[in-house]
């Protein structure tokens, strides 16, 4: 007893100590200790043979990895500091390929137009299959009858932004649609300023300016375009038309056409649709094709052209979608692409187009394969994806990963009345070609449930195949 | 040493009544509220996460551990303040002891440390049994959810069964740790959280130190100040913990080195020759 009174303080202080240590042991061993189970939903797991899946999910405390192959999932977690955002495993073999929107592509500018950006006008009325280029001369256009002149102008792809020293650069132009030749009003002759636009076309005035978006791809050193929307709609003449440029260079050919309108090359119309119901959101390079999404009235079409302008094949989307109007700032859409190989080398081209308009989300997705026609494998119903992490084919099965959302009934202590209450959880589904449905299941993990939505938030860090060849996923943001 | 291990001993002998006062209101406290609120079929989905740390409703175990720790805080100021403001003389042969009056506001601070940690250790091991106690009363609670469902709305009951919700949560109990201030601060997993726990035992315990040590009235605000810091100091970046930890190493160093060349109460009585 009086050693335990003389020595009391040694040993609460290792009463303490080995309280902590134990605690402490606890704490840092519990995350090894989560799971990641694959529920199946529907079908046979064995589909999912074929597909090696590499994944992490992130919330605000931890990363877990998780491994599913040949029917079995593993997982391993780490705990991470609150100011970092990514794992510490290095994701030297992950490719998640989302291209920075302020860098205009590589290569294609310098490639066709010897390092400068191309810059196009169009002009509704000049002769058939011409195309106005000028790369530092005046630019003129019309405005409430008068002609303006103004200074450089270039042409804006989606989603790109200018890269310029140069102030008062615009967007290319346009002329007047009622009149068949143009006219100078020397009177408005003083050069209009604009702000240097940036990306954000929304930005601009319009009762101050006119503008013409133009999409652009470039496939195989083959330029195709397509006017999307200008500041007033009546600018773009009856049709919208997709165009292939022919030929580049300088000339004076087209007649009606003022002295000092530079005129060169020229383009041929693929596809001409009716402008008061159509229009080109989507016009990209895919696996040396052109992919085109036109959105006519409340339908998605979907076209593929080769390099030298021959359609390859189309499709019409089955469901209707939101009108998108061009005014409203509340509308999104946004195109996913997923690419990859399959085991005997085919292409594979997966794009997923989401809407989403007032709370309404519309999802198609479809595949491209190098000289095959689009093939349509899942028109998803609105709200059913918020997300698609990854879409890939191996031997004519389509594995998509995305984030899909179950209900669960909530009681609601303050107004006393039941709701719903969303969890959202990683979805894996694999289809045929025919559509068909072969697999549905959802990955529950430990960490990352959260019942009421809001407080921890989780997010694919990347997923992808595992092994050779690797699946890659672009972004892109729809032109409005 | 010896010296200050006796005075520690001695400091001790009270203050682990009054901090084991304070763990059993504690438990009390918390264990009662849940075995009162977890079978409620409000309280249904709830994971164990959501009973330790939900800002959005009035109570959880979070606040009513900090209210615990301000009222063991506030009991330990108090006996400190009644046993030796009161009777200067107590403290004042505490002074003449023989030994270094520099030992007395190390002891101070050891003894207060001590009763925080083991305080610390007791939530630990109350959230602990709190999630067994929570385990097991949900399925009750379930059950009544499901009770008033089938009154209420019969079709929502029907889907619901069928639907089977579990409110389960694996690994619930180490994400109640991580994700509420409570477990942060009582069991930090990282090296920034740990400084900001000893900076929190360290104001608790100068607080009370300095009640012991001088001559005014309670430093009640300060005791507060340091009840809040243990919150507000939740997620604070290591090099600012570390700073705290400096500034209260220094104020340590300052009440040791001003006991031990400044006798107290020099001007009252008459300073005996010390040792």
């Amino acid at each position: 007893m009086k050693y335990i009174r003389r020595f009391q303080i040694l040993l609460l202080c290792a009463a303490l100590l080995l309280g902590y240590a134990a605690a402490g042991q606890w704490i840092q061993s519990a995350p090894a200790k989560a799971r990641a189970e694959l529920q199946d939903i529907q079908g046979d797991r064995a589909a999912l043979d074929g597909f090696p899946l590499e994944l992490t999910l992130e919330d605000d405390v931890h990363a877990q990895r998780i491994s599913i192959s040949d029917g079995a999932v593993s997982s391993h977690t780490k705990y991470k500091s609150p100011n970092t955002s990514t794992s510490d495993e290095s994701s030297d073999t992950f490719l998640y390929s989302n291209p920075p929107l302020a860098v205009p592509a590589s290569g294609a500018h310098t490639k066709l137009t010897d390092g400068f950006l191309p810059s196009i006008t169009w002009n509704v009325t000049p002769p058939e299959g011409h195309i106005l280029s000028t790369d530092a001369a005046d630019l003129y256009f019309n405005l409430d009858g008068a002609l303006h002149r103004t200074g450089v102008h270039l042409c804006l792809p989606s989603g790109l932004s200018l890269r310029s020293d140069q102030m008062n650069i615009h967007i290319g132009y346009y002329s007047e649609a009622s009149e068949s030749t143009l006219y100078l009003d020397k009177s408005a002759s003083d050069p209009v300023i604009y702000d240097t636009v940036v990306g954000d076309i929304t930005e601009y005035d319009s009762a101050m300016s006119i503008w013409l978006d133009i999409l652009y791809a470039a496939v195989d050193d083959t330029l195709f375009f397509a006017p999307v929307s200008a500041s007033n709609r009546s600018l773009l003449s009856g049709e919208i038309s997709i165009y292939r440029v022919t030929s580049f260079g300088e000339g004076n050919g087209s007649t009606g056409a003022p002295d000092h309108i530079h005129t060169a090359g020229s383009a041929e119309k693929l596809l001409s649709f009716d402008v008061r119901d159509s229009t080109v959101r989507i016009l990209c390079d895919i696996n040396d094709t052109l992919f085109a999404v036109v959105q006519t009235g409340d339908r998605l079409k979907f076209y593929q052209f080769d390099a030298e302008g021959k359609l390859l094949g189309s499709y019409t989307g089955r469901q209707a979608i939101q009108p998108l109007n061009g005014d409203d700032d509340s509308d999104t859409a946004q195109i996913q692409l997923f690419e990859n190989q399959d085991a005997d080398g085919a292409q594979y081209a997966t794009c997923m187009f989401q809407q989403y308009n007032d709370a309404v989300l519309t999802s198609s997705l479809i595949t491209l394969q190098t000289n095959r026609a689009l093939h349509p494998v899942y028109d998803a119903p609105g709200g059913d994806r918020d997300r698609l992490y990854l879409a890939a084919w191996r031997d004519g099965r389509l594995l998509t990963v995305g984030l899909s959302i179950r209900d669960m009934f909530y009681l609601n202590p303050q107004q006393s009345n039941f709701s719903y209450i969303s969890i959202d959880y990683p979805c894996l589904e694999v289809r045929n070609t025919d559509d068909r449905l072969l697999y549905r299941g959802a990955l529950w993990t430990d960490l990352a449930d959260d019942y009421h939505g809001q407080t921890n938030f989780r997010a694919f860090q990347d997923c992808y195949l595992n092994g050779d060849p690797l699946t890659r996923r672009k972004d892109y943001a729809c032109l409005f | 040493m010896k010296h200050y291990a006796k005075l520690t001993g001695f400091l001790l002998r009270y203050l682990l009544r009054i901090t084991a006062a304070g763990m059993l209101v504690l438990a009390a406290a918390q264990l009662g509220w849940l075995f009162h609120t977890a079978p409620q079929a409000d309280y249904a989905y709830l994971c164990y996460q959501e009973f330790v740390s939900s800002p959005s409703r009035s109570l959880d175990l979070n606040r009513l551990f900090f209210y615990g720790l301000l009222l063991l805080l506030c009991a330990l100021d108090l006996w400190i303040f009644q046993a030796f403001k009161g009777k200067r003389k107590a403290f004042y042969t505490l002074c003449m002891l023989p030994g270094p009056r520099g030992a007395l506001p190390l002891a101070g601070c050891s003894a207060v440390a001590i009763c925080i940690l083991i305080f610390f250790l007791w939530e630990c091991a109350m959230l602990f049994a709190g999630y067994h106690l929570w385990a097991h009363l949900a399925p009750q609670a379930m059950d009544a959810l499901l009770a008033s469902m089938q009154t209420t709305d019969p079709e929502a009951y029907a889907s619901a069964l069928a639907a089977s919700p579990s409110p389960f949560v694996n690994n619930d109990l180490y994400l109640s740790f991580i994700r509420s201030e409570t477990g942060r601060l009582i069991l930090p997993t990282t090296t920034a959280g740990g400084c900001v726990t000893l900076v929190c035992i360290g104001a608790c315990a100068i607080s009370c130190t300095l009640e012991f040590l001088t001559e005014d009235g309670p430093w009640f605000g300060l005791l507060l100040l340091s009840g809040f810091a243990c919150r507000l100091l939740d997620r604070a970046s290591l090099p600012f913990a570390i700073l705290l930890l400096v500034i209260e190493g220094g104020v340590l160093i300052w009440m040791t080195w001003h006991m031990q060349s400044n006798p107290p109460l020099a001007s009252r009585t008459k300073r005996r020759n010390p040792q």
